[in-house]
C-alpha cells in the first residue's frame, strides 16, 4: 500500500468501494426482508428506505456514499438498454397497441401535470398564509 | 460468440448516441432511445440471438437493483424541504400516483389495451428502476414499461414547463413537483438546467412517487381486480 505515490487517488477508490460496499449491504438486508414478506414488494425499495433512515438517523454519514451514489446515478441510464433492447420480442404488440400507446403516454402526463401543479400550487398558498 | 460482444457492443453504441446528442440535442436522439434502436435495428438486420445478446448483459440488469438503493441519498439531500412541506408534497404525490393506476386501469381498456398493456404502462410516470419492480408485481412488460418511461419524461421534460406556465401553474415549486411526478428523472434533469428550487422539488416528487407508487399499486390492483 506505502508504495503507492498518490494518496488522494487512494482515498478516492477506498471511498468508493466504501459507498459502494454500504449500499449492496442496504440492498441484501432489503432482499432478505423482502423475503419474509407476505406480499410483493421490492427488495431493493426496502434497501432505499432503510438506507434513508441510516442517514437521517446519522447511523450513515452522508459522506460515505454520495460519490459511489453520484456516479450510480450519472450513468444509470445504461443500466436500462438491455431491458430495452427486449422489446424485440414484442414488436407484434407494439404494432398492435400503438394507439393506447400513445395515447397514454400524452393524456396521462398532462392530466398528472395539471392536476398536480395546481393542487401543490393552491395548498401551498394556503399553508403560506 | 456473440455473447461476448454483448456487453461492449452496448456501451460503445451508449457513448456514441451521448456523444451525438451532446452535438444533436434533440429529444429523439436522446442517447437511450437511440442505442436501443441502433441495437434492435442490429439485432433485426444481422438476425443476432436475443437470447445471448439478453446473458452477456446480464450484468447491466443485475446493477438496476443497487441503483434504486442509490436513490436514498438524493432524497437524503432534500430533507430540509421535507420537513417544511411534507404533507402537501404527499398529497400531491398520491393524486399522482392515483391518477396513474385509474388512467391505465379504467380508461386504457376503454380504448381496447389487454390488462397486460395497463400493468405495463401503470407505472409509465415513475423512475425506470422502481417502474420496472412496479411493472413486475403487477405482470406487465417490463421491456414495454421502460420504453414507455422514457417517452413520457422526453414530454415532460421538452414540453412540461411551458405547459404549466400556460395553465397558470406559475408556482416554482409546483411547476418542479408536478413533472417530477410526472415525468420522473428526465424531466427533473432538464429542470436543474436553470432552477435549483424547481430541480430541487422534481427530485423530491419522483422519488415520493415511485415510493408510493410502489407501496400502493401492487395494493391497489389486488383489492380491485
Amino acid at each position: 500500500m506505502s508504495k503507492l505515490s498518490s494518496p488522494a487517488l487512494l482515498t478516492q477508490a477506498f471511498n468508493f468501494v466504501r459507498g459502494f460496499i454500504i449500499i449492496f449491504v442496504f440492498l441484501a438486508v432489503g432482499k432478505v426482508i423482502s423475503a419474509q414478506l407476505p406480499i410483493v414488494f421490492p427488495g431493493s425499495i426496502i434497501g432505499l428506505l432503510l438506507l434513508f433512515l441510516g442517514l437521517t438517523t446519522r447511523l450513515i454519514k452522508i459522506d460515505w456514499v454520495i460519490d459511489s451514489a453520484n456516479f450510480t446515478l450519472k450513468y444509470m441510464v445504461i443500466l436500462f438498454i438491455p431491458l430495452a433492447v427486449g422489446l424485440i420480442n414484442y414488436l407484434d404488440l407494439l404494432v398492435d397497441n400503438w394507439i393506447v400507446i400513445l395515447f397514454s403516454t400524452f393524456f396521462s402526463s398532462f392530466l398528472i401535470m395539471f392536476t398536480v401543479g395546481h393542487l401543490f400550487q393552491y395548498l401551498n398558498k394556503k399553508g403560506s398564509k | 460468440m456473440f455473447f461476448y460482444f454483448a456487453l461492449p457492443l452496448t456501451l460503445v453504441i451508449f457513448f456514441l448516441s451521448k456523444a451525438l446528442f451532446k452535438r444533436k440535442p434533440w429529444s429523439l436522439f436522446h442517447p437511450f432511445l437511440l442505442s436501443m434502436t441502433t441495437l434492435i435495428l442490429l439485432h433485426l438486420v444481422f438476425n443476432l440471438d436475443f437470447q445471448q445478446y439478453k446473458s452477456g448483459t446480464k450484468i447491466l440488469t443485475l446493477l438496476l437493483e443497487p441503483a434504486v438503493v442509490a436513490l436514498a441519498i438524493p432524497l437524503f439531500l432534500q430533507i430540509h424541504l421535507i420537513k417544511q412541506k411534507l404533507n402537501i408534497i404527499l398529497i400531491s404525490c398520491l393524486l399522482s400516483v392515483c391518477i396513474a393506476f385509474s388512467v391505465a386501469f379504467y380508461i386504457l381498456p376503454m380504448l381496447g389495451a389487454q390488462p397486460i398493456i395497463s400493468a405495463s404502462l401503470a407505472s409509465q410516470s415513475i423512475t425506470t428502476a422502481i417502474a420496472v419492480e412496479v411493472s413486475r408485481s403487477l405482470g406487465g412488460i417490463l421491456s414495454l414499461t421502460a420504453v414507455m418511461v422514457v417517452f413520457v419524461g422526453l414530454l415532460g421534460s421538452t414540453v412540461g414547463r411551458p405547459f404549466l406556465h400556460r395553465i397558470g401553474v406559475k408556482d416554482k415549486q409546483a411547476v418542479g413537483l408536478a413533472i417530477g411526478c410526472a415525468s420522473h428523472v428526465l424531466g427533473t434533469a432538464k429542470l436543474l438546467e436553470d432552477c435549483q428550487e424547481e430541480g430541487a422539488f422534481s427530485s423530491l416528487a419522483l422519488i415520493v412517487c415511485a415510493i408510493f407508487s410502489a407501496l400502493l399499486m401492487p395494493v391497489f390492483y389486488m383489492l380491485l381486480f
